[in-house]
């Protein structure tokens, strides 16, 4: 008895260790290989998609239409590479830039979405696509003006910027309004590219009890955690920039600038004619509902169209673009994803051929038709599917995209981000002198460049 | 008689079959704690950003301990704690007090008490800021007084009202399990003594309740603070990765996500951690001298 309860521990012991090791253990079966079923071996290409992409069919939750998952682009992409095994690794907005880095260090996916592309080249985590785009005489004009240039970042080893990414979405933000409101008060729509004082008279005559409703309007909303984007827009119409160069290392940034006190100054007039809450994300809930009571959104992503037009209210509101550097022709953020090898990945060939997958009409099209929350497609055939071509608002999001400040703010990809942001609440909500400000937020950039 | 039993303990004490039976949990202790610990201790001293590495001896030391972000954070993270604390604990004693003294109820209003505690704090940071909101259900409570509504989430001190009032909210039913717990280890028998000589209600608590509570107070202060110190869901829920409204709510720990996670600065965030260890760590001595002060 006293053996067997021995024995019995020891076992026990044994299996409880074996457990904890294979947990630690990484999976010994090699990446690159796979059965297809029929005795033929196929390459495994892992591809990582980050938000609400999903495998399987699904509803969309505000409209109720069925849509289709990622399933049809795995097909298709089987269909046209009938030796490659494409997986789907899906995975959610949260962190995803820690993620995306963990995944790359251990070689989880051959290729990943990538909207944080800087910060993972500048680590030499991704593989150049100059000698794939070359070998292949891949054409780059099958994507919308400036998305090329956009995701262009600089290597360990690059002294200029260069293709680890070709685009996947388009993205940015709009100033979106509500034409009832305008109607109601007698107020003319925005033009296509308002200026800052069109925005400021026009919001002045919006904020107030309506005179049709009766109702508490106000003629600005935006998002307060994005306000120091705001400011760096304003900056840009005001003709400032937001600096230079490609690396957190060697960046100079322009925050003690004429232009950036300007632009501090005026969201402080906007502020003015915004609801109490607005710097905390507060008081613009209703805005695209039918229930809206805000006549201008500073700040809207593309998706908010979506859930617009889900509501049948897609005549009510307007588009216009963000403020625009006269001189350089351009403004606004640049955003969405790319697509990028893995430097990692042991069927970069395959994995290639999946980049290209993603130019192709049938990606775009695909996304544009199952999932455009999470963005607008990116190639120039685009401009005519259904649903772009005949909504005047997605056309003119489309055509704004080709405008956008490229390639990236390089600041926003380090402290700079925060450091603007906490300037811009200094200002906004605690009153101070926004010179000062921008002088100590720039002494402490120039700290944090210095330091890396 | 007794040597069967000190026979058994010290067959106990020498099987080394226990020490196979402890492997499995020293392995995972080594795995997962001390090779961690030592690996940020050890990562405080380069600049990484995950995949590159450079020496910096303790450079990423001073830059913390000069920095205003950071000594900001210390001030959020020791002002929250302190009013939580200075709040929570005095309320919850007085609510396991009335919840002690009921017939019938009590295990409901245990559980009542106890939900937000169960509550992910995300999810109270969510619900809280409908509560903060400037039409929110504070502020409709405030007016029913006469005061003008509050921007909550605007205003640095406003704001870190509000966080106080959610760790008050979501620590209340930790507080309250603990003293009703403590309270039901006292003697009626103490009681029925004190009244017979004569004491009052409140005399009864004041010479008997407080001074068998005072265990009670001091592990709830200490572990307090050590929760307190590690603040950061919560406050995030309410203001984001830097704090917001001007990093009023930025906190030890949101200084450490925000260099780590948020820019990869891995070397100033290990540093931020092991400092933040080093705090923890003397509250944690404290606790114990407190709870041996109590022993004796």
């Amino acid at each position: 008895m006293k053996k067997h309860s021995r024995l019995l521990a020891a076992g026990l012991s044994g299996l409880l260790t074996l457990s904890l090791l294979a947990g630690c253990g990484s999976d010994s079966k090699p990446a690159e290989q796979g059965s297809s079923g029929d005795g033929a071996e196929k390459t495994v290409l892992k591809v990582q998609l980050i938000g609400d992409f999903k495998g399987e069919d699904f509803t969309d939750p505000i409209s109720g239409a069925g849509l289709k998952g990622c399933h049809v682009l795995e097909e298709e992409f089987e269909r046209l590479h009938e030796d490659i095994d494409l997986q789907y690794i899906f995975m959610g907005w949260d962190d995803y830039q820690k993620k995306t880095q963990s995944m790359m260090i251990a070689g989880e996916a051959d290729v990943y979405q990538a909207p944080g592309i800087d910060a993972l080249a500048g680590q030499g985590l991704l593989e150049p696509l100059q000698p794939y785009i070359d070998k292949d005489n891949y054409d780059l004009s099958v994507y919308l003006d400036g998305q090329v240039d956009g995701w262009k970042v600089a290597g360990p080893e690059d002294s200029e910027p260069q293709i680890y990414g070709l685009p996947m979405i388009a993205d940015t933000r709009f100033i979106i309004y509500d034409k009832q409101l305008f109607d109601e008060w007698g107020v003319e729509y925005l033009s296509a590219k308002p200026t800052v004082e069109e925005i400021l008279e026009k919001a002045a005559k919006l904020t107030g009890t309506n005179p049709v409703s009766g109702e508490v309007n106000y003629g600005i909303f935006h998002k307060g955690t994005d306000a120091g984007d705001i400011v760096m827009n304003l900056s840009e119409y005001y003709g400032g920039t937001w600096g230079s160069g490609f690396r957190a290392s060697e960046m100079t940034v322009n925050f003690d600038t004429d232009t950036m006190v300007q632009a501090m100054e005026t969201l402080v007039k906007m502020n003015e004619y915004a609801p109490d809450g607005v710097m905390a994300n507060q008081g613009g809930e209703m805005f695209g509902t039918a229930q809206n009571n805000l006549a201008m959104h500073l700040r809207c992503h593309p998706a908010i169209l979506n859930n617009i037009n889900a509501q049948g209210l897609g005549e009510r509101y307007g588009v216009a673009r963000l403020f625009i550097n006269e001189a350089e022709g351009k403004g606004g953020m640049f955003a969405g994803s790319p697509v990028v090898i893995a430097a990692s990945s042991k069927v970069k060939d395959a994995a290639w051929e999946y980049v290209k997958f993603v130019g192709s009409e049938f990606f775009a099209q695909y996304f544009w038709e199952n999932q455009r929350n999470e963005g607008l497609p990116c190639i120039k055939s685009a401009l005519d599917f259904d649903g772009v071509k005949d909504d005047a608002n997605v056309a003119f999001m489309m055509d704004t995209i080709q405008y956008l400040w490229t390639p990236r703010y390089t600041y926003r990809s380090g402290q700079g981000r925060s450091i603007l942001t906490t300037a811009v609440e200094e200002v906004t909500l605690n009153g101070k002198d926004p010179a000062e400000v921008l002088k100590a937020a720039q002494k402490e950039v120039d700290e944090w460049i210095a330091a890396q | 008689m007794n040597r069967e039993p000190a026979k058994r303990l010290h067959h106990l004490r020498t099987s080394p079959i226990w020490y196979l039976f402890l492997f499995p949990t020293m392995l995972g202790i080594l795995l997962f704690m001390a090779y961690p610990i030592i690996e940020v201790f050890r990562l405080s001293l380069f600049q990484s950003n995950g995949t590159m590495e450079t020496f910096k001896g303790l450079a990423n030391y001073r830059y913390i301990l000069g920095n205003g972000t950071f000594r900001i954070a210390l001030f959020n993270t020791f002002f929250i704690t302190f009013f939580q604390l200075l709040v929570a604990i005095p309320l919850g004693f007085l609510i396991a007090l009335a919840i002690n003294s009921l017939d019938r109820g009590k295990n409901f209003l245990k559980a009542l008490f106890f939900i937000p505690y169960v509550t992910p704090a995300i999810a109270a940071g969510t619900l809280f800021l409908f509560i903060l909101h400037p039409n929110g259900i504070l502020n409709t409570f405030l007016a029913w007084f006469g005061a003008d509504p509050v921007s909550w989430l605007e205003n640095g001190m406003s704001a870190r009202v509000g966080a106080v009032l959610l760790s008050i909210w979501r620590s209340m039913g930790f507080n309250v399990i603990i003293f009703l717990a403590y309270l039901q280890t006292i003697a009626q028998e103490h009681y029925e003594a004190a009244y017979v000589d004569g004491c009052g209600r409140w005399q009864a608590h004041i010479h008997i309740t407080f001074p068998q509570m005072r265990s009670a107070f001091a592990f709830l202060i200490i572990m307090g603070w050590i929760n307190g110190m590690q603040r950061f869901t919560d406050v995030y829920a309410l203001g984001g990765m830097t704090g917001s409204p001007a990093r009023s709510l930025h906190t030890i720990v949101g200084f450490i996500y925000e260099r780590g996670f948020g820019n990869y600065e891995f070397g100033v965030a290990s540093a931020a951690s092991c400092i933040l260890f080093v705090i923890i760590l003397l509250f944690t001595l404290l606790n114990m001298k407190l709870t041996r002060g109590d022993e004796s």
